[in-house]
């Protein structure tokens, strides 16, 4: 008997969540979740926003599950919904720290200080803009090339390019300023 | 320091594992939206988990209670905030109950209530409230609460918009463009808004 390959197991798995088997979904839940939750905590660093995000991303990934069009892979439409949430949530996180700075006077409080246990390199990334920190993130860390993170990111090949460029320019100086 | 060296460095980066039960949770929240998606008539029953189609159920109903009451007294047009706020204390108390500590608010839009729970217990404040957002012929009335932020669609448009009360007990609405405060009530970006404060004794 023929042993479908890994690609046409996920596509049959796709298929049927798409006509609502739970246990399909299931499965592309349990195998993806741990990858949505690494992505989201790189863009965030922070655990608890990273579940949340990661939460977020297959609440919509279930909901618009139908949409799915296999233009991409199933791996890369999960990634484009997780990196979504997660600019959803840093913008949310920074209108708030504006406003608790705008009512400081009348409600004072400690700013959050920044996670201990983050390395020199987590800082470095969390130094970056956005855009710049999504990108290294899709080509570096998840594996991506240049196109298929421009897909993800919904802009120009060139754009990412441009992207990783300064996204490692910033890394490397501010890196280097650390170990000097 | 060349790329070579900077890859090795981020790959250095650790990520740490899930809070125990994060999954399980994620997992539950994902199953709730995938069985109550859009387009019921394609899903199949999984003959499964009495237990979790019961509390499936009590959000159904939940739903339908607040699409009931909402549609009686959104006919009575603007004082609606006002003389619905018993009918949102109870709604509250009830999904408090089911959602104890991660109830982050109740989205009823038309005819549609959307639950929106976080994967943990609450870290913000506890104090509800209820704001109701209205653009041309569409209101959406929220019921969360102070610090929470919430994603709504509002006339077609989505919108991240953020809950505070303040010291004084007047309420602000902050969404992507505006900044509406109770005390000072105006049109802000496009919404006319009402929002009033819920007892936090749930």
């Amino acid at each position: 008997m023929e042993v479908p390959s890994a690609e046409a197991h996920e596509t049959q798995l796709i298929e049927r969540a798409a006509r609502g088997d739970t246990d399909a979904f299931a499965t592309l839940f349990h195998h993806y979740y741990s990858m949505i939750h690494a992505f989201a905590y790189r863009l965030c660093f922070e655990n608890s926003d990273a579940q949340d995000i990661a939460q977020e991303t297959f609440i919509k990934a279930a909901r618009a599950l139908g949409t799915f069009r296999r233009e991409s892979s199933f791996k890369h439409w999960l990634y484009g919904i997780a990196a979504n949430t997660s600019r959803d949530w840093r913008r949310s996180k920074l209108r708030a720290s504006r406003i608790a700075e705008a009512l400081s006077a009348e409600t004072p409080e400690e700013p959050l200080p920044p996670p201990a246990d983050l390395s020199a390199v987590g800082e470095a990334l969390g130094a970056l803009a956005d855009d710049l920190r999504q990108a290294i993130v899709l080509v570096y860390y998840e594996g991506l090339n240049h196109a298929e993170a421009a897909r993800i990111c919904d802009c120009a090949e060139t754009t990412i390019s441009w992207r990783v460029f300064t996204a490692k320019r910033k890394l490397k100086r501010i890196l280097e300023r650390r170990t000097v | 320091m060349t790329d070579e060296e900077l890859k090795l460095r981020l790959r250095q980066v650790p990520v740490p594992a899930p809070a125990d039960g994060a999954q399980e949770r994620a997992w539950h929240r994902a199953r709730l939206a995938f069985e109550n998606r859009a387009d019921p008539g394609v899903l199949a029953p999984s003959g499964r988990a009495w237990g979790f189609r019961t509390l499936v159920a009590s959000l159904v109903l939940c739903g339908v209670i607040g699409a009931a009451f909402l549609a009686g007294h959104w006919s009575g047009q603007r004082s609606a905030v006002v003389a619905s706020l018993d009918q949102d204390q109870r709604l509250l108390g009830e999904l408090n109950r089911l959602f104890p500590g991660q109830l982050q608010a109740i989205i009823c839009s038309g005819r549609e209530t959307e639950i929106v729970t976080s994967s943990d217990q609450a870290t913000f404040s506890r104090q509800p409230l209820v704001v109701e957002l209205r653009q041309h012929d569409h209101r959406v009335r929220i019921v969360s609460f102070s610090g929470q932020r919430v994603i709504a669609e509002i006339d077609g448009q989505r919108q991240v918009l953020e809950f505070l009360l303040t010291s004084e007990g007047a309420i602000l609405v902050s969404g992507e463009t505006f900044l509406w405060q109770s005390d000072r009530p105006q049109i802000a970006g496009g919404f006319e808004i009402q929002a009033r404060p819920l007892t936090a004794s749930l």
